[in-house]
Parts: C-alpha cells; sequence; structure tokens
C-alpha cells in the first residue's frame, strides 16, 4: 500500500524503444552507445509490449500524469478507478524490476 | 568479409557519405577517432595477420580514398605479396602512382571499386574526366558504382562510361544510409518506392546495354512489387537484402560493425581476434534491435519473420529508436501494491 506519497517515474537511462505496428519494443541499451554489458552480448535484454502495456508506455512517454493514465485505464477497461491504479502500479513495479523504469521518492510529501 | 582502413583522408565532399561520424568530413580535420591520416605499414602487417588467421583471402582497402596513403603501393605489394586479392573502393581520383601500381596487377587479384557518382553540381565535368581517365588505364580491374543519395539521380552518363572504359559490365548499386548522427544524406524509407522505381528503370536500360546491376546492402524487399522483381530477373539483375556485420577496421586498431553504425561499438582488433567471433560479438549487441526494421511494419511482417529481409539497414531501423526518457510524476497516490 502506498499512501500519500510523492513518486518520480523515469525511464532508465539504457533504454531505447520504438513504437511499431503491432507492439512497443524496449531495448536495454547497456553503457549508453553499447547495447550490452558483456562483449558477447548475454546480457543484452528487450521487451515486446503489446495492448494495455503498449498503451501505458506510450501514455508515459507523452508524460500523462498517474492519475490521468490510471483513469484512461479505467474507461480502456471499463474498471473501476482503483483497480486501474493498482494495475497501473503493478506495472510500473514489474517494470521496475527488469530495469525498464526507475521509481524514487516515496518518502517525499507533496 | 572485412574492410581495411588505411586512409582517413579524402579528396571528394560527398554529402552522403557515410564515414562522418568516424572519420569527420574532408576538411574538417580528423575526428577523434582519426587523429592519424593514415595506417602506417607496420600496423597494416597486423590487418594482414588478422585476415589470415580469419581465413580471409581477399583485402579490401577502404577510407577516405585509400589510394591517397604515401605507401600505397607498399600496402598493395604486401597483400598481393600474401597470395591475396585486393579490393579497393576508391572514387577514381587517384594519384598516378597508385593508378599504375593497380594497373601492373592482373585482373584476377584486383578489383577496383570506384564510386561513379555525380555530385550535384560544381566541378562535376572535371571529376568524371579524371575517373575516366582512371577507368580507362585499369579497365576489367574496374566495377563502377553508383551510390543512391536522392530520388531522380542523374544516371544517364553511366552506360556511356561503361561502353567507353572497358571495365566490368556490372553497376555496383548502393543506397546512402544514415550514419547514426544523421549527419550525412541519406534515403529516408519513405523514399524507397521511389528509388525502387528508379532502380527498374536504371535496369532494363542498363540491360539494353548489356550491363547488370549488382545490389549493395540496405535495400528491403517491399520495396518491389513481385512484378518489379521479375522484371529485375529479366535484366539479370543481382538483388539481395542483406545487412550484417561488414567489419570495418579503423586506423586505431578498433573494429566496427560498419561506418553507419561506428557510434553503436567498438571492439578492439586484438592477436587472437578472428573476423567469425567478432561478427558474432557485433550480432550479439546487435540483436535486440534487429527485432524492428526501418518500417513501424517491418517487426509483423512476413518477408522479416521468413528471414527473406532483414528488415533493412541497422543504422536507419536505431534511428527510429527514442532515447528520451520518460518521467511521470505521482502525487498523493494512493494505490494497492
Amino acid at each position: 500500500m502506498i499512501d500519500g506519497q510523492a513518486f518520480t517515474v523515469c525511464c532508465s537511462p539504457s533504454i531505447a524503444w520504438v513504437k511499431d505496428a503491432g507492439q512497443t519494443l524496449v531495448v536495454a541499451n547497456e553503457a549508453g552507445s553499447v547495447p550490452d554489458r558483456t562483449e558477447r552480448g548475454g546480457g543484452a535484454r528487450s521487451w515486446s509490449l503489446c495492448g494495455v502495456e503498449a498503451t501505458i508506455w506510450d501514455l508515459l512517454s507523452l508524460g500523462y500524469p498517474f492519475e490521468r493514465i490510471a483513469a484512461f485505464l479505467a474507461v480502456l477497461l471499463c474498471a473501476p478507478q482503483q483497480q486501474a491504479e493498482d494495475g497501473l502500479w503493478a506495472v510500473l513495479q514489474r517494470w521496475a524490476e527488469r530495469d525498464m523504469v526507475r521509481i524514487s521518492g516515496g518518502n517525499e510529501h507533496g | 568479409m572485412a574492410n581495411l582502413t588505411v586512409s582517413a583522408v579524402c579528396n571528394q565532399r560527398c554529402a552522403y557519405c557515410f564515414t562522418f561520424d568516424h572519420l569527420g568530413r574532408p576538411g574538417d580535420g580528423p575526428r577523434p577517432l582519426a587523429r592519424r591520416g593514415f595506417l602506417p605499414v607496420h600496423s597494416f602487417q597486423d590487418r594482414l595477420d588478422f585476415l589470415a588467421r580469419s581465413g580471409i583471402d581477399e583485402v579490401r582497402l577502404l577510407g577516405g580514398e585509400p589510394t591517397l596513403h604515401p605507401q600505397f603501393a607498399e600496402l598493395v605489394g604486401r597483400a598481393v605479396g600474401a597470395g591475396r586479392r585486393v579490393v579497393v573502393f576508391s572514387n577514381g581520383l587517384m594519384p598516378d602512382k597508385a593508378v599504375a601500381c593497380l594497373e601492373a596487377l592482373a585482373p584476377n587479384v584486383c578489383t577496383v571499386l570506384v564510386n561513379v557518382t555525380r555530385p550535384p553540381a560544381g566541378g562535376e565535368d572535371a571529376i568524371l574526366h579524371r575517373q575516366r581517365e582512371t577507368m580507362v588505364r585499369l579497365g576489367p580491374r574496374v566495377v563502377p558504382g553508383l551510390t543512391i543519395y536522392q530520388v531522380d539521380l542523374r544516371t544517364e552518363y553511366l552506360l556511356p562510361l561503361i561502353a567507353e572504359t572497358g571495365c566490368k559490365p556490372i553497376l555496383r548499386l548502393g543506397m546512402a544510409q544514415p550514419c547514426l548522427s544523421g549527419n550525412n544524406q541519406y534515403i529516408h524509407p519513405h523514399q524507397y518506392r521511389a528509388v525502387a522505381i528508379q532502380v527498374l528503370r536504371l535496369a532494363r536500360v542498363a540491360a539494353e546495354a548489356s550491363v547488370s546491376l549488382d545490389v549493395d546492402c540496405g535495400f528491403v524487399r517491399c520495396m518491389f512489387s513481385d512484378a518489379d522483381l521479375e522484371a529485375l530477373e529479366e535484366t539479370r539483375a543481382k538483388m539481395s537484402w542483406r545487412c550484417s556485420p561488414i567489419l570495418d577496421v579503423d586506423l586505431e586498431g578498433q573494429v566496427i560493425h560498419c561506418y553507419p553504425l561506428s557510434q553503436l561499438a567498438r571492439l578492439p582488433l586484438t592477436t587472437a581476434a578472428d573476423a567469425a567471433g567478432l561478427q558474432s560479438a557485433f550480432e550479439a549487441r546487435t540483436r535486440h534491435f534487429r527485432q524492428a526494421g526501418v518500417f513501424k511494419e517491418c517487426s509483423a511482417c512476413a518477408f522479416k519473420s521468413h528471414g527473406e529481409c532483414p528488415g533493412g539497414c541497422l543504422a536507419t531501423t536505431i534511428r527510429r529508436f527514442r532515447h528520451a526518457p520518460l518521467h511521470m510524476k505521482m502525487r498523493g497516490l494512493e494505490v494497492s501494491a
């Protein structure tokens, strides 16, 4: 439960992405210009986002705040606002675990 | 395959040159990665050793303009002396001693790819005159090349040039691709169809003169309709859709995937490195980007999924990717996690 706290979600610095016709492809472009930490490429990663996840990524890239994305998802999924916010938070956490995004803050009040 | 850069110096200023990110434009001075103007002869021997342990029997000399290397004849002599075929990528504006050196080689051990793309304006007749002189002297050693860097490029001079000079009746066709910075002139994917129509027209005219087209990397299958491809086959045009690590070895002993991708990754040319290992390393580093292509439809395209087309030039593909940071603030959040 996250309650009354300010968070900031940022894209990890190594991430590059492209919006394709059927997916949003996210690539971990490690170490800036080099898309991998290892010489043989064993650590390079990518994710294909489709459907709701691709929509969330799109809205995130457009700079929409959490509440508006959640409101949009509530309409899109015909779900209550609280359920949409929970779902959005779960997606963000999953992305944070993959280091696609970084969530900072949590102790700030605003 | 691997190309050896022996010169960062060039006597042309082609707007479409894809070495811009790595070597800088002529007149701008060399970039930090190319502080040297020319490859020292002792380093050239290291490059030959690399080719030998990689099982590559072709020495491909690249620049800049490679024939401007002050010891060009010695480089060629070492390559031929090691039993290798020599391929030179040139603009045809060679010093006389370089022409003489290549002229002395049998055509079966020497190919000179002469880029005869005309500049948009200014001095093109003088340039073409010098290129023609070089091509006449080198005759069957020469394969002329054209880089399409704008739609409706002039091509009417090409077939007479090929007929007059006695070069190979082949026209190597390239399509200008961007370096990652995008600072060179290149064909945008939205222009590909217009280029395809131009290629088809050129192939038909060339076939009437018994000249066939040989297309370089970066072309994509969907540029052409099935009917186009049948027509091209009738002209004996050699079509292929490919984009793979060429391996360009720079003056500093760094290996790059190819010049357009020189800013993506560099690997050192160690005494143990061979071409197969380096290619694998580059393939591993780029494979995630290769899921996409030059068009947003590529990742779901049947030509791509069946392996018929790689989705075009990887530099063009990577330029589609966004790197701008996502940023979202959440205030007063009350959600259950």
